[in-house]
């Protein structure tokens, strides 16, 4: 497990859910949340007090949709997926993700060139 | 893990009542519960978890409020959206029935369609010409004032040294405004044509508070004797003579021979005083005088002041009344009336037609709604299973029937759209139809306008209402039993249903038979009028109108002069047998009015009086001419002036006053105090005003005296009458370049043109009639058939027992004939219960008119006859084995 934890940018979580969401399986908040500290190997830890703010408001802007159920363990649950919003909503985020990291790649290419 | 997609809508509805908070607070603690779980799964004691867990969530209350304010939200939207949603869900889902059953919604949306259009298309015309408040601002406000004689007789003009002392004095108003017509020609143009001009003050637009679309209306300065002559053009004109270019504005255009300058332009749809005398307006000067012409009548029109009501205005006019005399020495107890601007809308005629078809087609749309519901409540026989699964599985009554309702208003709307196209569409043709005296009396385009729109869709509405909702109500109210196949046998074969069909096919019937007996009468009343015999030889003759514009021909010399060399070179016109002038010809003469007639030395017959007594002035040539056979006594000579008061009558005349007596030499007159006429010849009866003469049937012709500037010319010819016009109208500008020609038709067209009123009623009346007569030949096809679909078991039963099949198609038929013989009998009642409503509209018919009736209703047998043979041919083909084997 990586020593350090990275703070996430605000809207990055957003992205995060409707990616992870993108998967098809409907989640649960808790859900979610492991599986995302589980697939960035802990690198990425969410807090609880901003996941549920972030997924009520996404519901809000009908990204994804919330749907009560019965969990594994017997529990009711209330779980999420994404709409057609959310999808339309992912991709174009996608995009500005993926000019960001390109912009920031070729700063830090250039400025370890310079050094 | 489970997926809950799938039963959606039922946790949905479980949720949905529960508040905020709580789906908040459970939600947070179901996240508790699993970092418990998953933290003792990882070797943690629980009550080290549950710490924990708490720990890593940090503040919760704060995330609580957080979300629970953001849950309100969604919650408030989900209520709001979801009647909206349902109600898409409905539209698409009675979209995708239509799509599965075409021709049902096709003969639907046509039906109702062709209902919903032709009470467009007649609520357009009606709209413009009786209902629709004038295009002015504020039109309630607006009053005439005219003169009233002691015995309250309302005069159309007053004298204009009144009018001017009424819009100085009227201290009621808050503005007011004089207008006359003038009869202008335009002589720059390529010909001379003659323009409706009114000469106005300044205050007109103001008056009716409307402003010119380019340009500037008259200002007081161009009222002053000398000012440059200023023409304000309509829309129309401007788009005639100038294409609508702004660089007509400071244009001249030559009037009366006279240059005026164009200084604006009104917008489209104003029109004033009416369509047929809105060409120009110009400056009514403060002296009263056009190019030397005087002009010495006038009409007064005014705003009421705001806080001044009709009645108070009265009061206030009846004061200013007293001096009226002292004015003008012409009014001594005349008062100042005052009358709404918009209360004279049309003659009674024009009503009484109009009113006539909007009943019309209101009744072919109750037509179209009666088919309308038998297709429904068909189609919902054929969906009662599909309900009932419905409301079984626990749809709510209200649920089904506003989709059922939905269904019906979709549909309705669709022929609405429908509907507003075919009204476009007639629209032209309509108004074509529409005798142009009618046309040009409103003051509103004939357009289809917002209130047109919101009549469309109110109607549409309505209509999808009540196609829908009996059938719907029927369908709903049917679930008393349980079980779905129950309902479904309790439906499709409870004989209320069907009776409902059936009694609704009876009023089709009885309605259409309602509209086809008036329609029969006035297509009877109007062949009657179109064999009446004129009087007169209407063939190769042609008719010349022309008015002698008083700037140019001064005298009645001037006058005399100009007419005598038309005969001359008019007579000189090849193919031409002779010209001769009158004042007046068949169908439109001089008449007087609220006569007398009494012969000398008797008492006035009091039964046969005649309303109007059509007056001729004629030249001694003009019976020769027209064709006119002299039955006794002379025409007239050159011992004949107006001084001698010699007439010349025709026979009907002549036996109303002396019966078999010879007329010849007596003395008769028709007012009292007036001198006596003496009678000098006597000629056949001739349709003077009209080939409708129930008004005129008395005729008076006097010699030909005094040459006034409007005259006609009648030119008898040897050729085809429509070869010799066009040398007739060189020959009159040949004579003078400048005479506008007002007329030049045959007399055969003008006869014609007397009866454009009721020939405009009897071809709407009959289209009407036609389209009704087909919706109730369809409507009694499909409940027919229905029957047959019903009864196909019994009827095959009765084939294996034996039946002839012509014994079953007999009884299909009588069952459909004897429907409509209910209806046509009804129908008739109904006829000859509204008799009275139609008998002025009828010439030389009774109402109750036995043939027509009977004519009538074999028109309706037959067609339900053949309404009836394919649906009775079709239960001769029921196979017994196939029913049998079903069974």
């Amino acid at each position: 497990m990586p020593s350090e934890t990275i703070e996430l940018v605000q809207g990055t979580l957003e992205f995060l859910i409707l990616k992870t969401l993108s998967r098809g399986d409907p989640m649960h908040g808790f859900h979610l949340l492991r599986w995302i500290h589980d697939t960035t190997e802990g690198a990425l830890s969410i807090e609880e007090g901003s996941l549920y703010p972030a997924l009520h408001r996404m519901e809000r802007r009908k990204w994804i949709e919330g749907q009560w159920g019965v969990s594994e363990k017997g529990r009711r649950a209330k779980y999420y997926r994404l709409t057609n919003a959310g999808r339309k909503q992912l991709i174009s985020q996608q995009k500005h993700w993926d000019n960001y990291v390109t912009a920031v790649g070729k700063i830090v290419a250039t400025a370890e060139g310079m050094a | 893990m489970i997926r809950p997609w799938g039963i959606h809508r039922l946790f949905r509805l479980a949720t949905r009542r529960r508040s905020a908070a709580r789906v908040v607070e459970l939600e947070l603690r179901h996240h508790l519960d699993e970092c418990v779980d998953f933290l003792v799964e990882q070797g943690m004691s629980e009550g080290r978890a549950r710490r924990e867990a708490r720990r890593r969530f940090g503040s919760i209350d704060a995330v609580r409020r957080t979300c629970e304010e953001i849950t309100r939200d969604v919650e408030q939207d989900v209520s709001r959206s979801e009647t909206f949603h349902s109600i898409v869900q409905d539209l698409r889902f009675a979209l995708r029935s239509f799509q599965k059953y075409p021709s049902f919604a096709v003969t639907l949306v046509l039906t109702l369609g062709l209902g919903i259009g032709a009470n467009t298309a007649i609520f357009t015309v009606v709209d413009a010409i009786l209902l629709r408040p004038l295009p002015y601002e504020r039109p309630e406000e607006l009053v005439d004032l005219k003169p009233m004689t002691p015995e309250q007789f309302v005069v159309q003009w007053t004298s204009m040294d009144l009018g001017r002392a009424w819009a100085r004095e009227a201290d009621f108003l808050e503005d007011v405004a004089l207008h006359q017509q003038i009869s202008v020609v335009r002589s720059d143009g390529d010909q001379p044509v003659v323009t409706a001009a009114q000469a106005v003050t300044s205050s007109l637009a103001p008056t009716l508070g409307v402003a010119p679309l380019v340009g500037r209306w008259i200002a007081p300065e161009d009222q002053r004797p000398g000012a440059t002559p200023v023409a304000v053009l309509s829309h129309a004109r401007w788009r005639e003579w100038f294409t609508e270019d702004r660089a007509a504005l400071g244009r001249s255009i030559e009037l009366n021979q006279v240059r005026y300058t164009v200084i604006g332009v009104m917008p489209p749809a104003f029109r004033f005083p009416r369509v047929g005398a809105s060409d120009m307006w110009i400056a009514l000067p403060d002296d009263n005088t056009i190019n030397g012409m005087d002009i010495a009548s006038v009409s007064v029109i005014g705003r009421l002041q705001k806080d001044v009501g009709l009645g108070e205005a009265r009061e206030r006019a009846t004061r200013l009344s007293e001096g009226l005399g002292v004015i003008d020495s012409r009014y001594p107890d005349w008062t100042l009336h005052v009358k709404p601007h918009d209360e004279w809308r049309a003659n009674p005629d024009v009503h009484q037609a109009l009113w006539t078809l909007a009943a019309a087609v209101v009744l072919m749309w109750l037509i179209a709604v009666g088919n309308g519901v038998n297709l429904l409540s068909v189609r919902a026989a054929a969906r009662t299973r599909e309900i009932a699964l419905r409301m079984s599985l626990g749809a709510s009554r209200l649920r089904v029937l506003r989709q059922l309702l939905t269904e019906s208003f979709t549909l309705a709307l669709m022929s609405g759209v429908l509907a507003m196209a075919l009204a476009a569409a007639s629209l032209a043709a309509l108004t074509g139809l529409i005798p142009s005296s009618v046309v040009s009396l409103s003051a509103n385009q004939i357009d289809i306008g917002d209130r047109v729109i919101g009549f469309a869709f109110v109607l549409s509405a309505l209509t999808g209402l009540l196609v829908g909702l009996l059938p719907a109500l029927g369908l709903v109210r049917a679930r008393g039993s349980t079980s779905v196949s129950a309902m479904d046998l309790h439906l499709a074969s409870r004989p209320g249903k069907t009776g409902v069909r059936r009694s609704l096919i009876v009023a089709e019937v009885a309605l259409s038979m309602t509209l086809l007996a008036g329609t029969g009468l006035v297509i009877n009343s109007f062949n009657r009028l179109l064999r009446v015999e004129p009087g007169f030889e209407e063939e190769n003759l042609i008719y010349i109108s022309l008015s002698l514009p008083g700037y140019s021909y001064e005298s009645t010399a001037a006058r005399e002069d100009f007419f005598e060399r038309a005969e001359q070179r008019l007579e000189a016109v090849p193919g031409v047998q002779g010209v001769t002038v009158a004042d007046g010809l068949p169908p439109s003469t001089s008449f007087t009015f609220g006569v007398e007639v009494v012969a000398e030395g008797e008492a006035a017959p009091e039964a046969g009086q005649p309303f109007w007594i059509p007056f001729s002035n004629v030249r001694p040539d003009y019976f020769e001419l027209l064709g006119i056979p002299l039955v006794a006594g002379r025409t007239f000579d050159a011992t004949d002036d107006a001084n001698t008061r010699t007439v010349i009558i025709d026979v009907d005349m002549a036996e109303f006053l002396w019966g078999s007596r010879s007329p010849l030499g007596k003395r008769f007159r028709i007012e009292e105090d007036a001198d006596w006429y003496t009678v000098v010849g006597v000629v056949g009866d001739v349709k003077l005003m009209g080939l409708d003469d129930r008004r005129g049937t008395y005729e008076v012709y006097r010699p030909l005296t005094d040459i006034r500037g409007y005259m006609s010319l009648a030119v008898r010819t040897s050729l085809d009458p429509e070869q010799v016009m066009p040398p007739i109208r060189a020959a009159v500008w040949e004579l003078d370049a400048d005479q506008p020609i007002t007329r030049l038709e045959t007399a055969t067209d003008a006869m014609a043109e007397s009866v454009d009123g009721p020939r405009f009623l009897v071809t709407l009346l009959t289209i009407a009639a036609g389209i009704a007569l087909a919706l109730v030949a369809i409507g009694v096809y499909g409940v027919l058939s229905f029957a047959v679909t019903q009864r196909t078991r019994e009827l095959g039963v009765r084939v294996a027992l034996g039946a002839q099949t012509s014994a079953l198609q007999h009884m299909v038929l009588r069952d459909g004939l004897l429907l409509t013989g209910v209806g046509v009998a009804i129908g008739l009642g109904g006829a000859v219960g509204l008799s009275r409503v139609i008998r002025s509209l009828l010439f030389n018919v009774e109402p109750t008119d036995p043939a027509t009736l009977m004519v009538v209703a074999g028109v309706m047998m037959a067609t339900a006859m053949v309404a009836c043979y394919f649906p009775a041919r079709r239960a001769t083909k029921v196979d017994p084995m196939v029913v049998l084997r079903a069974e």
